[in-house]
């Protein structure tokens, strides 16, 4: 009630009352976005029945309680949890390559390094995963080549296990962790560099000591992307993994399509974004205390 | 000296390696997209454009696909256009301050938000409303995460206005209405119409909230190839994906010619 009275003073106050036209935009967040996660939590609260959703009218923690003692349950979110952090790991020094060739690139081959990291960017995570099936198959493209070259005696099974799903979510990820890094080093200063190189650094030195440090906060937001979007990937793990590749989306996804256990899924989706945030907001810490001054300015 | 160059042609390599990794997969699926047998294999044996005829004259399921995807992204569109752009233009007009930063915090959280948390809320929350499964829900679901594009890219166009003549049609005695219509609108237009075309991409390639908020009849194109994948692969999956690949990069031309692509890069 005083957000609504404080906003209404605040609305009077502005120059001009088109500032109203924030409201439907806000409506519609509140109404859609924040309706739905707080339906969510209270979907969370209720207790399941066995010919239904759910039990109208009830308040439980039992869901909780439920998912915390299931081992299986338990050892998909850390699986879950290692494949964010595995996908991370590799998507944050690839896109920080590619982030640093576009930026030292010029003309046309920055348009061409920029232009196919947006279109991949665009593209539907479906087809993202999908193209991956033809070329990591048993007879598939590489395997073909790797058998053809003589590098492997048979085929060497790239699909249906970590190797696949990691392959297929560092390459969803990738655009992720490219784009906020390019944005951060378009402000730097190539000259440091170039001072750096003249008193005697390698180029290598010069990279890590001087454009690194400079990149973190593009590479926080990035990895932070990537780590909240794969640790709960859904699409990658189903198809190009095999069952012990599931992660806490796919037994969500179960629970709701599947099972229809709604109470069960809507406490693995609040319990999935608390570790996400969690993790997120430790990785904010780390580089505050860790990383270098101003690191962590204007991130929520 | 040959240590640098050594390094140099290292990193050069390295770099083209990844633009491969990255090109490869739209290489691979446009590929198999002309096999002319059932297998999806890369380089395909025998070219043909069998797939395509069956996609656009025989098959009745990936049509109805056809149409809701394309009803959903101009709905999505028009719905996230309107919303985003007179919420930028409302925010601008605000005082700066914290009402200012909360209103675009709370217009961007959608997006680090995982996916599948989305689609996992949106569905149970749809399906208490009674409107899971229908063309509503699917575009409200994708306005969610379409809006913070709009809003990004209106309010960096409206920081290039020319606000003085804006102020000088007010002096003049111009209403609020025509100094906008007059002045500022002619300005953004180009900007507006490239977030609609943004909007429309997104939610043409939209999959896990399509999954969980489409029923039998309402399935999108992603959520159909994802159906169709889960059962056996075969080439109409590569030209479904080939024909939503051309479409994005068709409604992608227009946006890179009003933005440019360096700052497209930095905007997104």
């Amino acid at each position: 009630m005083t957000a609504a009275v404080r906003l209404r003073e605040a609305l009077s106050a502005t120059r001009e009352r088109a500032g109203l036209l924030v409201l439907p935009v806000v409506a519609f967040e509140l109404v859609v976005f924040a309706g739905a996660l707080l339906y969510l939590l209270r979907m969370s609260l209720y207790e399941p029945t066995t010919d239904g959703l759910y039990r109208p009218g009830t308040w439980t923690l039992d869901n909780y309680v439920g998912l915390l003692t299931d081992s299986y349950l338990q050892g998909r979110m850390l699986f879950s949890l290692q494949l964010g952090a595995v996908v991370t790991a590799i998507a944050l020094v690839l896109g920080f390559v590619y982030a640093y060739a576009a930026w030292r690139a010029d003309g046309r081959l920055r348009a061409l390094l920029l232009g196919a990291v947006l279109v991949e960017l665009l593209i539907s995570v479906v087809i993202k995963v999908y193209a991956w099936v033809p070329l990591l198959a048993p007879r598939g493209t590489f395997n073909n080549l790797l058998v053809g070259a003589g590098l492997a005696r048979e085929p060497v099974a790239l699909l249906g296990n970590d190797v696949g799903v990691v392959i297929g979510l560092v390459y969803s990820m990738l655009p992720y962790v490219v784009l906020p890094v390019y944005a951060v080093l378009t402000t730097l200063d190539w000259s440091l560099v170039e001072a750096a190189r003249d008193l005697g650094a390698s180029r290598p030195r010069s990279v890590v000591e001087i454009v690194v440090p400079q990149a973190v906060p593009g590479l926080l937001a990035g990895g932070i992307t990537a780590f909240a979007w794969s640790t709960v990937a859904f699409a990658a793990p189903s198809i190009l993994g095999s069952p012990s590749q599931r992660t806490v989306a796919s037994e969500a996804s179960r629970f709701v399509n599947t099972t229809f256990d709604w109470p069960r899924a809507a406490a693995l989706g609040v319990e999935a974004v608390v570790v996400v945030v969690l993790a997120a907001g430790v990785a904010v810490a780390l580089v505050r205390r860790f990383g270098p001054a101003d690191a962590t300015e204007g991130l929520l | 000296m040959t240590r640098r160059r050594l390094g140099t042609a290292l990193y050069r390599t390295g770099v083209w390696l990844l633009l491969g990794f990255i090109v490869l997969p739209v290489v691979v699926v446009i590929g198999t997209s002309v096999s002319a047998t059932p297998d999806v294999v890369f380089p395909p044996e025998q070219l043909s454009l069998r797939y395509y005829r069956a996609f656009f004259f025989a098959e009745a399921k990936w049509q109805t696909a056809f149409v809701n995807s394309v009803i959903v992204a101009a709905g999505t569109a028009l719905l996230a256009t309107a919303l985003g752009t007179a919420g930028a233009y409302g925010t601008r007009t605000l005082p700066e301050g914290r009402l200012r930063e909360a209103i675009t915090t709370l217009l961007v959280l959608p997006l680090p938000t995982p996916v599948i948390v989305l689609a996992l809320a949106l569905s149970v929350y749809f399906a208490r409303l009674g409107i899971r499964g229908s063309y509503p829900a699917l575009v409200l679901g994708h306005t969610l995460v379409t809006v913070p594009f709009v809003y990004v890219v209106v309010r960096a166009v409206l920081a290039r206005v020319d606000w003085r003549a804006h102020e000088a049609a007010r002096d003049l005695g111009a209403t609020r209405w025509q100094a906008f219509r007059e002045i500022v609108f002619p300005q953004i237009r180009a900007g507006v119409v490239a977030a609609a075309f943004v909007a429309a991409i997104l939610s043409l390639h939209e999959f896990l909230i399509a999954l969980f908020l489409s029923d039998f009849g309402t399935q999108t194109l992603p959520v159909l190839e994802w159906t169709a994948l889960r059962n056996f692969v075969d080439p109409m999956i590569s030209v479904v994906s080939t024909l939503l690949i051309i479409a994005a990069l068709a409604l992608a031309v227009p946006v890179v010619v009003v933005l440019g692509m360096d700052r497209l890069a930095r905007l997104l």
